[in-house]
């Protein structure tokens, strides 16, 4: 995987390196220049001293000894000199037995010339016309203690440019960090979104994710805009629908028909799957709410009213019970939920004796939903069978068989799982198993 | 220079009949240089090589090469790193070291 911040560092450290290496290299040459600059003006000061020395003896001329520095006494003190006449040159005592090398043009010389004791030497060349003779003099100086600090200077720089790097480095990465918190946030969002928990996405957020914000919650809007455009197509084309299907319905027990009960059957048979086929479509297109942001069910709004309901409709004395953890929101379409929890809680109230009770609980993969009563049950070799049968039932003749049919297309939309068990209050347990909702896209 | 060489001379001459009474007489550069360029003496550089080992990173204050009943020694004294100076005789032409002593 690519990473953002792996790319930034590696462009920042390669920008950072190379301007650095040339901004550090430019400055070491300024420096040395300068440096050179100096040494120059002191060892063209050194030359014209040498002259000043330079006096008529009794045997012609000779330096004068109180005039000289006692660095060029010194063997291998580090400053020479050397003069050359037309005939002869003179050699300062501190080149002792090594010889200084002549240069070819007046002024510093470019490189650094061998000395003694592995001296690097800077050389001046002054020329010059005294006691009407023609003399060159060559002052060097040992340049080494000037190498030695430059080296010095360059592996200090380097070192702090190092450190620079690293802490630049350090502090880019807790910025590009912080940089990129909101896209977090927004993330986190989606997955409110998800379930069920926000309608649209927060769009305070900075300026270059805002785009990214508006486009979702765009496509959002467009979503739930096409959603609800099919359903109440749909909606519409069912309820064009019934009106005609009635009179065909009532047609076909007209007198007229008496006389061929086989046609009748037969017409019969088609209208009613015709009604099922149309009801259960309807059915179907509302289930696609799964996809509707904002939808969920909020388990302690919800429970009490359809309860109460129930205990109407079953005014038999039934004890009723439920319960889910302290602010359970179900993460799917409330009417779905009603209808789903509707249909299993009816037929366990047909059945039970005197107890009905309903679960919720939430885990780490999903929820779960169990429905128990103390009815007679189901054996268990028959309960898958009642399971199959009853959604065949239930389609071939509506409002018969154990109601499944619907609650098997619920559960199917959502990703779920559904089964039929013993229930520890001696009756039967139906256990669903719905997926989260990331899980259940990840499965699809 | 050679003025100034000679000068040197007397007072070494001087100097070494009244301590030792013996015949010495210090060379200036230009002899050194001509002795090393004819191979009688080796350079100073390459003598004080051993001395240098044995006082590592030690500073040359003072070189002389005398020349003693025929021979040619180098007397030298180095500041050694611990901030004494020593003084060392070395043979010219193979840089023995003849004699090693502190300062007095």
């Amino acid at each position: 995987m690519k990473s953002i911040q792996r790319r930034l560092s590696l462009g920042l450290v390669a920008v950072l390196v190379v301007v650095g290496l040339l901004l550090a290299q430019a400055l070491l040459w300024v420096f040395e220049h300068s440096l050179r600059e100096q040494i120059e003006v002191r060892l063209k000061d050194e030359a014209e001293s040498l002259i000043v020395a330079m006096v008529r003896g009794p045997q012609g001329f000779q330096l004068s000894e109180q005039r000289l520095s006692a660095a060029y006494k010194r063997p291998y003190s580090g400053l020479y000199f050397r003069i050359d006449f037309a005939d002869t040159t003179w050699r300062s005592r501190s080149l002792w037995d090594s010889e200084l090398q002549p240069g070819d043009k007046p002024g510093l010389q470019e490189g650094l010339s061998q000395g003694p004791q592995d001296q690097q030497l800077l050389t001046y060349r002054g020329d010059y016309q005294r006691f009407g003779q023609k003399l060159v003099i060559y002052v060097a100086e040992d340049y080494t203690p000037i190498l030695k600090s430059v080296r010095n200077v360059q592996v200090i720089g380097l070192g702090l440019g190092l450190g620079a790097l690293l802490l630049i480095l350090i502090l880019q990465r807790s910025i590009v960090r912080r940089a990129f918190g909101p896209l977090e946030n927004t993330r986190k969002q989606i997955a409110q979104l998800q379930q069920g928990q926000l309608n649209e996405l927060d769009s305070q957020v900075p300026i270059e994710l805002e785009p990214l914000v508006e486009q979702i919650n765009h496509l959002l809007a467009h979503t739930e805009e096409t959603l609800r455009r099919s359903r109440n197509a749909l909606g519409n084309l069912g309820h064009a629908l019934k009106t005609p299907l009635a009179v065909l319905v009532n047609l076909s027990s007209r007198s007229e028909l008496e006389a061929h009960p086989a046609l009748r059957k037969k017409l019969e048979e088609a209208l009613e799957q015709i009604e099922q086929r149309l009801s259960r479509e309807l059915n179907k297109a509302r289930l696609a709410g799964e996809a509707l942001p904002g939808a969920h069910f909020d388990c302690a709004a919800e429970l009490p009213g359809l309860f109460s309901t129930l205990q109407m409709i079953h005014n038999r004395g039934l004890q009723l019970d439920w319960n889910a953890p302290a602010g359970l929101r179900l993460p799917w379409d409330r009417e779905d939920l009603l209808e789903l929890l509707g249909n299993l809680l009816d037929n366990a109230c047909k059945w039970a004796d005197s107890k009905v009770q309903l679960q919720l609980s939430q885990g780490s993969d999903g929820y779960r939903l169990v429905i128990e009563d103390d009815g007679p049950g189901i054996n268990a070799e028959r309960r898958e069978d009642v399971l199959n049968r009853g959604i065949r039932l239930d389609e071939q003749v509506s409002g018969h068989g154990l109601g499944l049919g619907i609650v098997r297309d619920i559960v199917d939309a959502w990703g779920g799982d559904i089964s039929l068990g013993e229930s520890s209050l001696g009756g039967l347990s139906v256990c669903i198993l719905l997926p989260s909702r990331r899980l259940a896209i990840k499965a699809k | 220079m050679k003025v100034l060489a000679r000068t040197f001379l007397l007072a070494g001459l001087l100097a070494l009949a009244l301590s030792q009474g013996a015949y010495a007489r210090d060379l200036d550069q230009d002899e050194a240089l001509r002795l090393r360029r004819e191979g009688v003496i080796q350079p100073l550089e390459q003598l004080m090589r051993p001395a240098m080992e044995r006082y590592p990173q030690a500073t040359l204050l003072e070189a002389e090469l005398e020349e003693e009943d025929d021979v040619l020694v180098y007397e030298i004294e180095l500041l050694t790193q611990q901030g004494q100076v020593r003084e060392l005789e070395l043979d010219a032409r193979d840089g023995r070291i003849l004699k090693d002593e502190e300062d007095d």
